[in-house]
């Protein structure tokens, strides 16, 4: 008895600071002051992160609304983000050139997150998607003239993904006059060609926000256009909501479909893989070249999740976080590299001897992305490799280790660009927020690597609660 | 797992003297209090608790992979050595090392070396053993090429590297063999593990590659000319680090060995290798590869004595030859700074003003030779008297009276009267050699006579049982053989009759110092294999083109694959509905 109080309070609560949150930042226009937005958001999204990790703690599940769900999943996923974001506020407060106008935005951006996190219909997802893109593409407007071409783009892109996206809406519902993701009950779809379709919709909708090829090639533009941050957000976070959106669209609502899908999600992660490693080779703009690297990774999580099994997700689900720690830091380092002009391969040349520690922690971070042992990318894909190989998936994990192959090449450019002589340098001085993210996120690389016990029984726990739904 | 704490000041000395690049003099001694620091807290987990634990790193589908800490008495007996050398390596490096801009380079590759090697003898299982065991390798290969501009060090350490590459690979097999087979890394798991095929093969591989570190034959190119590298580090690698490590893998793992019936293949490479070195250390020049030589002979005489399931015996040897090793190279190490750096014995003289140096180095060399009450001794007599198989003990009496012919010449070569205008030079040279030198050898020296003690308390220590006493008979033959080889020995070169082997018996010369034939043999192969290689048309070359060739094609495809990104808009949408098009022809056809 004691224990349903404790998790309503904790359920209210968590509504309460998410409410509170978008709030803040609406009147955060009104009254315009940096410090106190940026200490009220922060605070909230700690809030948050606590109140999610112990209701992920209680192992409860519980349906309010009927358009939301608390399960270990998603509080799982709901403190990783509060935790992301709090990373990525911290660096938006020092270099966004409109802070304000930011938490604003920032506000519904991370409500459309939660929303998706925490979905149990297709309403949900469909709304918490739009939701979390239309401000993410107005944020990247505070850019000025170069961020406006990006934003539109994505705009665009964003929009016809969303129309494939309610098409299948429209194409699912008839079924059971439900768009519940436990109640869909949409049945095999041998030969139906009307699910077929419906599945191939939501397939490219959910692979244009999880910027799977061939429906990532404005991903190098956005993230190129838009201030660090806003990328270091995307990159970080809003792919890995879309990521979460594919579990549960896939995984709650049309699992019966498994094997037709699983079928796509292979294709999709080889293509995106070779895609992302390859076009990286040749990149000279290391923002770029990180956007590239980052659609790669995105083709490395892919492989767990074709491999549809529990043990796949659970290897999703760490190759997310293992990610997404490292490419937030990553491009928080390359906006305080921008704002000093420092942008193409050449212009790294000795940044070890400009600033040690910002050569030191980009070379952490791209290790880890190349998944050198003891950090936490080598945990990562060595849980998605054995997942595809207990699955039979033999081949899948050998092209994922060759990509790995492929990515050393470039990723060893820029530790070599970064760490050869150059006569006469001037010292660079790192920027508190970036020094910050980049200490947090190195630690994390390390301890996480060193001792992944804890993460790999919570994203097993995750994955378990997803697939008892 | 608290024994893991050993090697965090090494670990963080090494880290430490990274930093302080700017404050040269400083880093030498943070390496030394570091290193004192790591041996209180050896002796801290020596007499604490025994048994394995396990840090588990990770888990999945039921395995889970860790490191796993041991602290047997096995292996708190290495963490010992290891321990109680490093400071004194430390001191030496002290006064042998004074080129500022070295010290950050040296201390740091040192520390790490010193570390790797106490994280080998307290690792539990494959992984954690495997981790320090390349950290051992790595180490050695920057110390062995540490003077990196001068023309031979960087060969000698790429000789080094791609032997002990070979036996990583070996052991990687070997591991992954075992892996495959039982699922587990752990050492004491292995020794309850039902016997199989696979297990033999395994166990055969692991062996090979504990040769390689060993310089064991066909193995043992290396070790002679590691020698390049400096002093202090040859000290390191031969007494405690490195080619021990391979000795204390199989030495853990000897009952498995037992079990699958390898002993044959310790004892016959044991003694080869122990021929070869003795033959070779006979007509060797360079004062530090005689020394070098006499390591392999007495590397294989422990395998030998491992082969005979005498791991009492090998462990003496195993502890003795640490001092007497160490405390010979430092005195070779004093010898060559008295002489400016020169390193044939012919062209070195010992110094009266160092009196100190000879006396160690007497020590030294007859507890080498085996000459009681000196430890070295006990540990060949031990060795001996385990022999059971008639040959192997007379060829260990032939290695023995080798072994004592060669280090007497080394001792008695040097010490001649040095012509008069060297002599001055020698005596200012040894007069402003720095204390830091001779004080660790004087201590080694202590050691080399009190380890005889262990004899008594060693075996109790490690097995539990008091020792079999070494016949009277033995000693007695141990003793006359020796005493012969050093008589030899002094009626050759004392005895008015400094004769050069090469000039008097070219024919006995060139034999002994190709040992048999052996190196003769590996230029053969060395020179066959380039021969085949250019013969069908350098494959190195060819490998080296098709990795470019494929690095290139993928760059290609990059660049053909970035004409996608047009900037475009529509171009992209163009991309999103074709794709759909063609998943959509997937699932329906």
């Amino acid at each position: 008895m004691i224990m349903m109080i404790d998790e309503n309070m904790l359920q209210y609560a968590l509504f309460l600071a998410q409410g509170l949150l978008v709030a803040s930042g609406i009147f955060s226009v009104m009254h315009k002051n940096k410090k106190a937005q940026f200490a009220i958001s922060t605070i909230l999204l700690v809030a948050i992160a606590l109140t999610a990790s112990s209701l992920f703690a209680s192992d409860s599940s519980i349906v309010p609304f009927s358009a939301f769900r608390i399960s270990q999943f998603s509080m799982f996923f709901i403190s990783l983000f509060s935790i992301l974001l709090v990373l990525v506020n911290i660096i938006s407060y020092e270099y966004s050139q409109d802070y304000i106008s930011f938490s604003a935005l920032f506000g519904f951006t991370i409500a459309g997150m939660y929303v998706v996190t925490m979905a149990n219909s297709l309403i949900s997802v469909f709304l918490g998607i739009e939701l979390m893109a239309l401000p993410t593409a107005f944020m990247i407007m505070i850019n000025g003239k170069q961020g406006i071409e990006s934003a539109v783009k994505l705009f665009v892109m964003a929009a016809t993904a969303i129309a494939a996206f309610s098409f299948a809406l429209a194409l699912v519902f008839p079924f059971n006059a439900q768009l519940s993701l436990t109640a869909l009950h949409i049945g095999s779809g041998q030969g139906n060609y009307l699910v077929l379709l419906a599945v191939v919709l939501f397939v490219i909708s959910l692979a244009f926000e999880a910027s799977l090829f061939p429906f990532n090639l404005w991903v190098p533009d956005v993230y190129q256009g838009a201030q660090g941050n806003i990328t270091a957000m995307m990159s970080g976070i809003n792919k890995k909501v879309a990521f979460v959106a594919i579990m549960e669209v896939f995984f709650i609502a049309l699992v019966p479909l498994s094997s037709v899908f699983s079928q796509l999600f292979i294709a999709l992660a080889i293509a995106t893989m070779f895609y992302g490693n390859i076009v990286a080779l040749v990149q000279d703009n290391v923002k770029r070249l990180f956007a590239y690297s980052s659609i790669s990774q995105a083709g490395y999580i892919m492989i767990g999740i074709a491999v549809a099994t529990q043990y796949g997700i659970e290897a999703s689900i760490f190759q997310i976080v293992a990610h997404a720690l490292a490419i937030i830091a990553i491009f928080a380092v390359i906006l305080w590299l921008e704002e000093n002009n420092i942008k193409s391969l050449k212009d790294y040349t000795a940044l070890s001897r400009r600033n040690g520690f910002a050569a030191f922690t980009l070379t952490i971070l791209m290790l880890s992305l190349i998944g050198i042992p003891p950090l936490i990318g080598f945990v990562g894909k060595f849980l998605l490799f054995t997942s595809a190989i207990y699955s039979n998936l033999l081949f899948l994990a050998a092209i994922g280790i060759f990509n790995s192959f492929i990515s050393v090449y470039y990723y060893a450019k820029v530790i070599m660009a970064m760490y050869s002589k150059k006569e006469e340098v001037r010292s660079l001085r790192m920027g508190w927020s970036v020094s910050a993210v980049s200490v947090i996120s190195v630690i994390a690389v390390l301890v996480l690597g060193l001792v992944p016990q804890f993460l790999i029984a919570a994203a097993s726990q995750a994955s378990a609660a997803l697939l008892a739904i | 797992m608290l024994a893991l704490f050993v090697i965090v000041p090494l670990v963080a000395a090494a880290l430490l003297s990274l930093a302080l690049g700017k404050k040269p003099k400083a880093i030498r001694w943070v390496a030394l209090s570091a290193s004192i620091l790591s041996l209180v807290i050896a002796i801290y987990v020596a007499m604490g608790p025994q048994g394995v634990s396990r840090l588990d790193w990770f888990s999945i589908a039921g395995y889970s992979f860790g490191i796993s800490i041991a602290t047997n008495p096995l292996n708190a007996f290495l963490l010992l050595i290891v321990a109680g050398i490093t400071p004194l390596i430390f001191a030496y490096s002290i006064g042998y090392l004074d080129t500022l801009s070295e010290q950050s380079r040296f201390y740091t590759e040192m520390c790490i070396f010193a570390a790797a090697m106490m994280l080998f003898a307290i690792s539990g299982n494959f992984i954690t053993m495997f981790i320090a065991w390349e950290m051992l390798g790595i180490t050695s290969y920057l110390l062995i090429g540490f003077w990196y501009w001068r023309e031979k060090a960087p060969v000698a350490a790429r000789k080094a590297i791609t032997t002990i590459l070979i036996g990583d690979i070996m052991m990687l097999m070997g591991m992954l063999l075992i892996w495959s087979t039982y699922h587990t890394f752990e050492f004491a798991a292995l020794a309850t593990v039902a016997d199989s095929q696979a297990l033999q093969v395994a166990m055969i591989l692991i062996t090979l590659a504990a040769f390689t570190k060993s310089a064991q034959f066909p193995f043992h190119e290396w070790l002679a000319d590691a020698m390049e590298g400096p002093t202090p580090v040859s000290a390191f690698l031969h007494s405690s680090t490195m080619v021990k490590a391979g000795v204390f893998l199989i030495a853990v793992l000897l009952p498995v060995i037992v079990a699958v019936h390898l002993q044959w293949l310790l004892i016959i490479v044991g003694i080869v290798t122990a021929l070869i070195g003795a033959t070779n250390a006979i007509a060797e020049r360079h004062i530090k590869r005689i020394l070098a030589y006499s390591t392999m002979e007495d590397m294989g005489l422990m395998f030998v004595a491992l082969g005979f399931n005498a791991i009492y015996a090998a462990m003496l040897l195993f502890l003795v030859q640490a001092f007497y090793k160490a405390l010979l190279f430092m005195d070779a190490g004093s010898i060559m700074r008295i002489n400016t750096d020169k390193e044939d014995i012919y062209n070195v003289y010992e110094s009266g003003a160092r009196k100190g140096v000879l006396i160690s180095a007497l020590i030294g060399s007859a507890s080498l030779a085996g000459i009681f009450p000196l430890s070295g001794f006990f540990g060949k007599a031990a060795v001996e008297s385990v022999a059971s198989n008639a040959v192997i003990y007379a060829l260990l009496l032939l290695v023995e009276i080798l072994s004592s012919f060669y280090i007497f010449r080394w001792l008695i070569i040097p010490s001649r009267k040095a012509p008069l205008e060297e002599d001055r030079e020698i005596v200012v040279n040894a007069k402003t050699m720095s204390k830091w030198m001779a004080a660790p050898a004087y201590i080694l020296a202590i050691a080399v006579v009190a380890s005889s003690l262990a004899y008594l308390y060693l075996p109790r220590y490690l097995l539990g049982l008091t020792y079999p006493v070494i016949s009277i008979t033995g000693s007695i033959v141990d003793t006359v053989v020796v005493l012969m080889g050093a008589l030899a020995a002094y009626y050759v070169y004392a005895k008015g009759n400094r004769s050069y082997l090469s000039s008097t018996h070219p024919t006995f010369h060139k034999i002994m110092l190709n040992s048999m034939a052996v190196n003769a043999v590996y230029v053969y192969i060395t020179k066959a294999v380039s021969l085949a290689a250019s013969a069908v048309g350098s494959i190195d070359y060819a490998f080296d083109k098709s990795i470019y060739a494929l690095s290139s094609m993928f760059v290609k495809i990059g660049d053909v694959l970035k004409k996608m990104e047009t900037g475009q808009t529509n171009t992209y949408v163009a991309a999103f509905i074709i794709g759909f098009v063609i998943l959509l022809l997937a699932v329906v056809l």
